[in-house]
């Protein structure tokens, strides 16, 4: 009794597929090793120069020279790219590391086979195995693979802005450098006032349209479902499609429109009103009413989908259930109250954070009704309707403040993903899917 | 500073020392160039140029052209001679869409003579500077943008663009002093000026007539008589609530946004005793617009001016194409600002569209060479032909295709009263609080307590930002 898999595990760990070798799997072994040398290769030729600027961020700035009637470019090093590129060595090296634990793993898992007096798989019958006992992982290990660098290195990439000093004026490559300032950007941003003072403001105000604007497009399509599906109704086809109509005109434009509809002085809301011997509100010019003009806007754009949600619940609604509180004496009001609303809220309430988590973040209605507007003096870069989100673009595309931007968006990432696995895990929908495993 | 960089180093080391245990021999700094991140964009963007009158500024004091020596038609070129392009040159031009017929003649022109090919890519100005930023360093960007003016400071700032060198005395020499100054920074010309964009007072000839855009007050008098605000009928609009187009009463009146020609942010203007004399002219303005502020947008009063509504209509150069008989029906006449009560100039603000050429590109000279060419008064005139842009070269006002137009004519007297907008970065500080004042001036607050708080909150802004 030889004590292979110990062998193998540990021949394995010095040179990656020498395991596998030992085992007498040699084209598996043979490709381990390729890999192993190329990774070695890679890293030695790669993982210095990514250290270097990852902790740096690089230290010669791009200068100018004038070289008789012109200037010429002395290049430098571009903290920005120098972060990506260090992150891109980062995650190949990463997954080296996963190829080298696995390697590990499989060395000892086969010499432990031998022990047992089995033969380990010959190569063709490894990738047999694969293919059909393996196939899910299989095909799911490509995407995996675009999701660690096309989202996940993104992410860290702008989580990192956050610690840095990037910004304009005086930090922006490549004429600058950026350097790590830890916390600063944090600190900035909730202590000095007015910059705190922008935030609480802008953020107290997401919070409130986050909610409101949810609650009102919910309710709103409820009660027209409601009223659609009520049997007395006729033409309920009609009336359906009718109502789907804000959504299916796309937003841009209806928006943009609203903005002239809701206009004061010249738009036919208050030309309405004024036939009725009524004076209309500053809708867009008076901070409070902007913001009421805006949850109407919304609320009007997002009714729809609400409705054919709930709408297609409702039909699922047994009837017998409604008879059986008929013959019980219930009023419509308590057949609403215990029997409709519970199954429609059964159904939604995941979709309602889903939809709170939209509205959170709902850049297009804010940017294209008011972009911000009325003018606050007292915020930094932001108007008295501006959400987070828009706080965010005109900060970085607008001022160039990237840490600052990438603060707020971990702070808003921080809050939504909380918020979205806390209600998940308390939606009834949820835990029934436990209970049918 | 310190002490972060050493945990993250700490961090990544112990990540290190945990992943390649029972290795060989650990080594570090042998640098070889990383792998480059290509950070592919797409090309080609939507939508048409910017028809928005948000977006300029400079130094200098728009002293018109007195004297140009008119250089020999046909190429001036002739006597100057030309930078060396590169061999195997090719270029790249960012524009917007509204210039690409101008710039594929040209630069099939241009290839002709110097077998250099040149690519137009869609891509408007105001969006340039962001796309260079990333699209550079990564070897996509132009090699040749167009932008205005007031992204100058922050494009020298992130060290985007090449100074104008080779061809700095000819541009001094051939453009108007406005607009070079509006493209030089601490001494130094960077861009390569085209043309410049103001505002001025368009009216409908159907409406009223030109004597009655003959001063402030006569505006006044005309649109009380005219104005039925229940009906939405007023004589004269314009964005009451666009600080924009109010400094031209500011600077007109000797406030300004930064001393020293819009270079020093530390000396804010906007609340001294001129500045509030300018806002008192703002709001007697009231007179002729009697409703709120917020309530006169782009939109409204666009659309109230091209359906014949409205007589006196405040707006820019960018409108010329619009405004046409072909386009509205009517004929459409223009004036300069008319002198303030107190007898002074209203000094609008004027943006300059400039070529650049990128820090990133592999043949500056090439660059220069078609830029040269671009400017010249022959490319200019045929600009001027195909796309309507008045050019800021000296001498140009003699141009037969201008001459025929009097609204062309009016920009270029325009142009000899205005002050290019601030390029240094602290502007983006100023747009909100000052913005903010509009309204409570209009409706009638203190103005001199409304502007000191601006410039306190302006103040503010700026010590946050060059943080």
């Amino acid at each position: 009794m030889k004590p292979y898999r110990i062998v193998a595990a540990v021949l394995s760990a010095i040179v990656m597929g020498l395991g596998q070798l030992y085992n007498r799997q040699f084209v598996k072994g043979g490709l381990l090793v390729a890999v192993y040398v190329w990774g070695w290769y890679y890293a030695l030729t790669n993982v210095g120069q990514s250290l270097w600027g990852l902790m740096t961020l690089g230290e010669k700035k791009q200068r100018l020279e004038l070289v008789g009637r012109v200037y010429q470019k002395v290049a430098g090093d571009h903290s920005i790219f120098l972060l990506v590129q260090g992150l891109i060595v980062l995650f190949v090296v990463l997954l080296f590391i996963a190829l080298y634990v696995y390697n590990i793993r499989d060395a000892y898992r086969n010499g432990l086979l031998r022990e047992q007096g089995g033969k380990p798989r010959r190569f063709a019958a490894s990738v047999k195995h694969l293919f059909e006992q393996q196939f899910p992982q299989l095909i799911l290990s490509p995407p995996l693979l675009f999701i660690f660098f096309f989202s996940v290195l993104p992410l860290v990439f702008s989580v990192l802005i956050a610690f840095t000093n990037y910004s304009s004026p005086k930090h922006l490559p490549p004429a600058n450098l950026v350097d790590w300032t830890g916390f600063a950007a944090f600190t900035d941003l909730f202590s000095l006032h007015a910059w705190a003072n922008t935030f609480y403001g802008v953020f107290s105000w997401t919070v409130v349209w986050a909610v409101l604007s949810t609650v009102t497009t919910f309710f709103g399509g409820f009660a027209i479902a409601l009223l659609v599906q009520q049997p007395i109704t006729r033409f309920k086809a009609f009336w359906r499609t009718i109502f789907m109509l804000p959504f299916a005109i796309p937003a841009f434009v209806s928006l943009l429109i609203m903005r002239n509809m809701f206009n004061a002085q010249f738009g036919p809301i208050n030309q309405y009103l004024a036939w009725f011997g009524m004076e209309g509100p500053n809708w867009l010019s008076d901070p409070l009413w902007a913001k009421v003009t805006i949850l109407l806007a919304n609320m009007w754009l997002g009714f729809p989908i609400s409705m054919l949600l709930i709408i297609g619940i409702l039909t699922t609604i047994p009837r017998d259930m409604y008879e059986a509180a008929e013959v019980d004496g219930a009023s419509s009001f308590q057949k609403f109250r215990k029997i409709t609303f519970p199954s429609v809220m059964f159904s939604l309430s995941p979709i309602l954070i889903t939809q709170f988590a939209g509205n959170f973040n709902n850049f297009n209605v804010i940017y294209l009704m008011t972009n911000g507007r009325p003018a606050n003096s007292d915020y930094q870069f932001a108007g008295s309707t501006d959400i987070l989100i828009t706080w965010l673009y005109n900060l970085s595309i607008t001022n160039g403040k990237y840490n600052f931007a990438s603060v707020i968006s971990i702070v808003i990432f921080v809050l939504l993903a909380s918020i979205s696995v806390w209600n998940f895990r308390r939606t009834r929908a949820f835990k029934e899917e436990d209970g049918l495993r | 500073m310190k002490l972060t960089k050493a945990w993250f180093m700490l961090a990544t080391l112990m990540l290190m020392v945990f992943s390649i245990t029972a290795c060989g021999p650990q080594s570090s700094d042998n640098a070889n160039a990383g792998t480059a991140a290509s950070n592919s964009a797409t090309t080609g963007s939507t939508t048409t140029g910017d028809g928005s009158g948000a977006g300029a500024g400079g130094a200098g004091n728009g002293k018109g052209n007195g004297s140009a020596q008119q250089p020999a038609a046909g190429t001036d070129a002739a006597s100057e001679e030309d930078i060396q392009p590169e061999d195997d040159a090719k270029l790249v031009i960012w524009e917007g869409s509204e210039q690409q017929a101008f710039l594929e003649e040209m630069a099939k022109q241009f290839s002709a003579k110097y077998n250099i090919p040149v690519e137009f890519q869609e891509v408007k100005p105001t969006e340039q500077m962001n796309r260079l930023k990333t699209d550079g360093p990564a070897g996509l960007g132009a090699d040749i943008m167009v932008m205005p003016h007031d992204f100058l400071g922050e494009a020298v700032a992130a060290g985007l663009i090449m100074p104008n060198d080779f061809y700095a005395e000819e541009t001094k020499r051939h453009f108007a002093p406005a607009a070079v100054a509006a493209v030089t920074m601490d001494g130094v010309v960077y861009g390569y000026p085209r043309n410049m964009e103001t505002f001025l007072l368009f009216y409908n000839k159907d409406l009223v007539k030109k004597e009655d855009l003959a001063s402030w007050d006569s505006i006044i008098t005309f649109a009380k008589s005219y104005n039925e605000p229940a009906k939405n009928k007023f004589g004269f609009l314009y964005e009451v609530n666009n600080y924009y187009f109010n400094y031209a009463f500011v600077a007109g009146n000797g406030g300004y946004i930064f001393g020293n020609n819009g270079t020093d942010p530390q000396d804010i203007g906007l609340n001294k005793p001129e500045a509030v004399k300018a806002m008192e002219f703002y709001r007697s303005l009231r007179e002729a617009i009697p409703i709120k502020a917020a309530d006169i947008t782009f939109d409204v009063k666009t659309n109230l001016f091209q359906t014949g509504k409205l007589p006196i209509n405040m707006d820019g150069v960018w409108q010329l194409g619009n405004f046409t008989k072909e386009k509205l029906g009517f004929e459409v006449g223009s004036v300069p600002l008319p002198p303030m009560p107190n007898g002074k100039q209203p000094l609008p603000f004027a943006g300059v569209k400039s070529y650049f050429v990128s820090t990133f590109s592999t043949y500056p000279n090439a660059s220069k060479l078609f830029i040269d060419y671009v400017t010249s008064q022959t490319s200019l005139s045929t600009n001027y032909a195909m796309t309507g842009i008045i050019p800021a070269r000296n001498g140009m006002e003699h141009d037969p295709n201008i001459q025929k137009n009097e609204n062309s004519l009016a920009f270029i007297e325009q142009f000899k009263h205005v002050q290019p907008m601030p390029y240094i970065i602290e502007m983006r500080a100023v747009w909100g609080p000052i913005t903010a004042t509009l309204e409570p001036i209009w409706d009638g607050a203190d103005i001199s307590k409304t502007l000191n708080k601006a410039v306190e909150d302006i103040k503010t802004a700026i010590a946050q930002q060059s943080k």
